[in-house]
């Protein structure tokens, strides 16, 4: 029987990256249903790795590409989308009758980026109209799927599939804030140490936290260092040194899937005051480690969060610095009630344990069912595009039976 | 980006658009069966031209990829500019209609 064939194509497929996460988890769903008796197979391709898996091909230029015969023998193929890479050029050149899927990740706006890579970005917009190529688009978010809207595609040809936490990073601590000690408030930043990230806003408001006579609080900063501003952080290392005039702040550089988890789990509130963000992981992650969340009002943000933390306008470090001491402030009030704490969210003050009931509702949509479920959805409307006859083991319930899939409505 | 095209087509030997798009595909089809780093000789302005599949196709799918997001991008001023205008002709036809808020009402102006 020949197998159905997956081929997926990304820049670069490396851990650690919201696009290498996106091919990973589809990789992870492909290896199930094999598991499962289905008769699919997959192939990665890409410029770069740093995975340890026999199925990626790493391609020196998108000649390569169209040369392999795994490219013309596939039945359908899925490509990431978030920065230029030649690779995406061949969506253009697909061989006849095979289904196209492209997962959208959004591109952040040139004003945010360094003048060094604006030509890269600008590129990225340019390449961004392969999309008009593509049988169906799936976005990591409801923003992103405005964007596509926005920018004229069909909305019956995009659909939004969020992508699940890595399970390496997931941490499972949701009643926290209920039964919180009495220690000093932990605050932590996950992210690029860049300036569109609102680092130095972060900055600029916990120096005036710690002035302020607020409660005792810490800072912790998780980051990749090869993907930071060299100038912002040798800034910002200076003065996080010990003996530093920041005693509260901790920095913790390229730190390791167990080391962030450990952070999650240390932490009380996540600080994202990012001006851009197509999807944010660490909200996600954050939410699920039981963390209060203060975000900026702007792209993703607002939709990942849906009202369970706490906005402020991008670039306000004086309402950032009111939102921080309003989570500190709660935290450390005297309890109201069994309840826990009384959270300040967007929705109005939550005592924890409510709050907890409604975040892992909304988790549920980031859930690895939800995904996949998402993923055969858009796999089923890219077939339908290319005019190819939907598989038996990706028709609705069969699917979810195959995947592993528990929902109420299909009940282990 | 014409011109960059018209460069390209010239090394293959081919002055359009839509034909380069065809001579692309031909091309793939021509390395199936066929060894892709064969050197093809092309009739171009100025002598016969060398180029091999590796030369020929990334540079053809980003103009490809280049034109088309240029035409949708013109399509998208023009739509936006049209907008733009509807907008204004029923806010001027707001101002004419009598009674409408902040419009000429001949009623009150009568007297």
């Amino acid at each position: 029987m020949t197998p159905f064939r997956v081929a997926l194509h990304a820049g670069v497929y490396v851990e650690r990256d919201g696009i290498g996460g996106a091919v990973a988890c589809k990789l992870a769903l492909l290896d199930r249903l094999r598991a499962a008796g289905v008769a699919v197979e997959a192939r990665v391709f890409c410029r770069g790795t740093d995975m340890p898996d026999s199925r990626v091909r790493v391609m020196s230029g998108v000649a390569d590409l169209l040369l392999d015969p795994f490219f013309h023998a596939a039945d359908l193929h899925a490509f990431e989308f978030g920065v230029r890479y030649d690779l995406f050029d061949a969506i253009l050149a697909l061989p006849a009758g095979a289904a196209s899927l492209v997962t959208y990740h959004n591109i952040t706006p040139p004003a945010l980026v360094p003048p060094d890579r604006r030509a890269d970005v600008a590129a990225s917009f340019v390449q961004r109209d392969n999309l008009f190529a593509a049988g169906h688009v799936a976005a990591v978010s409801a923003f992103n799927r405005q964007d596509l809207v926005a920018i004229g595609l069909p909305p019956e040809r995009t659909s939004v599939v969020p992508c699940p936490v890595p399970e390496a990073r997931r941490v499972s601590c949701p009643d926290k804030l209920a039964t919180r000690g009495a220690g000093p408030v932990e605050f932590l930043f996950v992210g690029r140490c860049v300036r569109a990230k609102g680092v130095v806003e972060l900055i600029a408001a916990a120096d005036r936290l710690a002035g302020a006579g607020a409660p005792p609080f810490r800072l912790t900063m998780v980051f990749h260092r090869a993907f930071s501003d060299p100038a912002l952080l040798a800034e910002i290392e200076g003065e996080g040194r010990a003996g530093s005039s920041r005693p509260w702040l901790r920095l913790l550089p390229d730190a390791t899937n167990a080391a962030l988890a450990a952070a999650y789990a240390a932490a009380d509130c996540l600080v994202i005051p990012s001006y851009h963000e197509g999807f944010c992981v660490p909200v996600v992650e954050a939410l699920e480690a039981g963390c209060q969340v203060i975000a900026a009002d702007a792209a993703n943000l607002p939709f990942i969060l849906d009202g369970l933390g706490l906005l402020v306008p991008p670039g306000d470090a004086a309402a950032l610095l009111g939102a921080m001491r309003r989570i500190a402030e709660a935290l450390r009030a005297p309890r109201p009630s069994a309840g826990g704490p009384l959270l300040p969210t967007e929705r109005g003050p939550m005592p924890a344990a409510m709050w907890t009931r409604a975040t892992r509702r909304h988790l549920r949509s980031f859930s690895r069912e939800a995904f996949e479920s998402g993923f055969a959805r858009a796999l089923r409307a890219s077939l339908a595009a290319a005019g190819r006859t939907v598989p038996d083991w990706l028709l609705p319930g069969y699917f979810e039976g195959l995947a592993g899939i528990v929902s109420p409505a299909n009940p282990a | 980006m014409n011109r960059r095209l018209r460069a390209l087509a010239a090394r293959l030997g081919r002055p359009l658009l839509a034909p380069v798009r065809a001579q692309m595909f031909a091309w793939i089809d021509y390395r199936i069966g066929l060894a892709p780093g064969r050197v093809l000789a092309t009739h171009a302005e100025g002598g016969t031209a060398e180029v091999t599949f590796h030369d020929v196709v990334p540079a053809l799918l980003a103009a490809i990829s280049s034109a088309n997001a240029t035409v949708r991008e013109a399509r998208r001023r023009e739509v936006a500019l049209t907008e733009r205008v509807d907008a204004l002709e029923a806010e001027l036809h707001a101002l004419r209609v009598p009674g409408k808020r902040g419009g000429w009402d001949e009623t009150l102006h009568a007297a």
